[in-house]
């Protein structure tokens, strides 16, 4: 890792920040398009919020309660696709925005004007998304997976979530080529491959998933399109096609696209624990590795979502031993966290927490996954709420809490000021309790049979659900706490220094400039030993 | 700010990146195209 050896050179003031609404409309600062991001995802976080607290509604009891079929499959499709596209994916390009050129030491992304069209693009496409919601046949309710035949049925919404997915799809691999270009372009001299901080190399291979993945996304809504508008055949049987194929090109892209949402998550991890155990992190090249593995394995695991389907037992070994393989560089890295921390001298502020928080959880999200990899098991809880428990425990608790834990770690570095302490940490407490309260049952329930997807559901689940449609209230009133802190830190608090973390073991270029970094930094760049 | 050599270097990864997505885009469609019957039927 790099010793922060550069100099804090960019004291003299270079804030020559733009005003006005101009400034945002014509960003081209990485920290400026960055905060755009991470507003964005912020509000995205909330609207897709918003649904979840609409289907934990419906679900408190049995029997239909406040919305329609139709709308509750609405909610549960778009709830997905807002949290996945809106929410998490942006919020990861945000923190790269802030944070990749200030911790390889450039003066800002390598293409800053294509990095304002990434942004700017994603408004525009979700809402067309949230457009939908008011033509005929109501917004798209067939799954965030878009599966075919069931997705051809759409109303009028089918068009704009299409041309949705591609403005998305678009905006992520601009983002995407931006962050490679600017990491094999742009490093400060001595910033060597593997001196890089891991949030770094997690979101450079991040970057390349990227790059792979989504255009097969694109392609295989760009056929949806021409099977619903222009009578092509690609997965109608009627005219020879196949809706299964649909699944393994879907599916191609989608599991890459589950660590496209946490690989970054693992880079934040492995800054956070090594700061506040005041040890080096343990094992830096083998967590490069095992990411490295990570992406490999996620392009030849992508059947273990359709078991079901039918395949061969040949297939079906395949899929199953290649899936379990990925815990072998998993299990890598959740030993390199806890050997940093072994016989560390660990404080826990909110940032510690969250990771701490992540350690555990995403690992109980992990677990289960395994038992889902078992392909006779599978065939008992596909499409039961034990999937559901599952990725929302590598979801939310994993890649959510990363990210509050990136937020926590950086924000003094954005605002300048430290945040409310106490707050924060009720804050992880009330998360990570409500948390397990709305996911945990979920096992239980999928277990014992429960469909995912359904508004109503038979007597003997009604507990479960009450329980975890309680927690799920609670953690969503819960991150009102988090944009309260953030807006109080914006406003003021104790000053931070350079370092933030001045008596821990934070290291990288980012805490050699001033708190708040200034609006231009590492113009020379910075020497790293 | 960035030598012509750096420049040239960055354009290069844009093209070869691009090109990449592009690549995958259309080669997917192709691949899937060539999956499915096509053509007339009897």
């Amino acid at each position: 890792m790099a010793h922060a050896e550069a100099h804090a050179h960019d004291g003299h003031d270079h804030d020559h920040a733009p005003s006005g609404i101009g400034r945002w409309l014509f960003a081209t600062n990485h920290k400026d398009i960055g905060t755009m991001y991470l507003v964005f995802a912020l509000v995205m976080f909330f609207i897709g919020g918003a649904m979840a607290m609409v289907i934990r509604a419906e679900l408190f009891k049995p029997g239909l309660q406040f919305v329609d079929p139709g709308f509750f499959n609405s909610m549960t499709t778009m709830h997905a696709l807002v949290m996945i596209f809106g929410g998490v994916m942006p919020a990861w390009t945000g923190l790269a925005n802030w944070m990749i050129p200030l911790q390889v030491g450039a003066p800002d992304m390598a293409l800053p004007r294509m990095n304002n069209y990434s942004f700017w693009i994603l408004p525009f496409a979700f809402s067309l998304l949230m457009i939908s919601f008011f033509l005929p046949g109501g917004a798209p309710a067939g799954g965030w997976t878009l599966y075919p035949p069931l997705v051809l049925q759409a109303g009028d919404s089918f068009g704009l979530t299409i041309f949705a997915i591609h403005m998305m799809g678009i905006s992520s691999i601009m983002g995407a080529i931006n962050v490679v270009v600017t990491i094999m372009n742009m490093r400060a001299p001595g910033m060597d491959l593997l001196k890089m901080p891991l949030f770094c190399w997690t979101w450079l291979i991040t970057a390349y998933l990227l790059i792979a993945t989504m255009p097969v996304l694109a392609g295989a809504v760009t056929m949806l399109l021409t099977d619903h508008y222009f009578g092509t055949a690609f997965f109608n049987p009627a005219g020879g096609g196949d809706p299964v194929m649909f699944q393994h090109i879907f599916w191609f892209f989608g599991h890459p696209e589950v660590y496209i949402l946490i690989l970054p998550a693992f880079g934040i991890v492995s800054e956070v624990i090594p700061t506040f155990s005041r040890k080096p992190l343990f094992g830096y090249e083998s967590m490069v590795y095992a990411t490295g593995s990570i992406a490999f394995l996620s392009f030849i695991v992508w059947a273990h979502h359709m078991f079901t389907v039918g395949m061969p037992l040949a297939g079906q070994l395949f899929f199953m031993l290649s899936t379990m393989l990925i815990a072998v560089p998993t299990g890598v890295k959740v030993f390199n966290w806890t050997t940093t921390m072994w016989r560390g001298s660990i404080s826990y502020e909110p940032p510690m927490l969250f990771a701490l928080a992540f350690l555990f959880l995403f690992t109980i999200g992990g677990f289960s996954g395994l038992m889902l990899a078992i392909a006779p098991v599978d065939f008992q809880y596909h499409d039961t709420y034990f999937v559901v428990a599952h990725f929302h425990y590598v979801l939310v608790p994993g890649a959510v809490f990363a990210i509050m834990a990136g937020v926590y770690y950086w924000l003094p570095k954005w605002t300048g000021h430290m945040y409310d302490m106490k707050l924060a940490k009720w804050h992880f407490w009330l998360s990570t309790i409500s948390v397990n309260v709305l996911f945990f049952p979920m096992h239980f329930l999928g277990l014992a049979g429960m469909p995912r997807r359904i508004p109503d559901y038979n007597v003997q689940f009604a507990d479960w659900n009450m329980v975890a449609s309680i927690g799920g209230f609670a953690f969503g009133l819960s991150q009102v706490m988090f944009v309260y802190i953030i807006l109080k830190s914006l406003r003021g608090g104790p000053k931070a220094s350079a370092r933030v973390w001045d008596d821990t073991n934070s290291e990288g270029l980012e805490w050699t400039v001033p708190s708040p970094a200034p609006f231009h930094t590492f113009d020379t760049p910075p020497v790293v030993k | 700010m960035q030598d012509v050599e750096k420049q040239r270097r960055i354009r290069r990864t844009v093209i070869t990146l691009a090109v990449v997505a592009v690549g995958f885009y259309v080669g997917f469609i192709l691949y899937t195209y060539s999956m499915v019957p096509h053509g007339q039927h009897p």
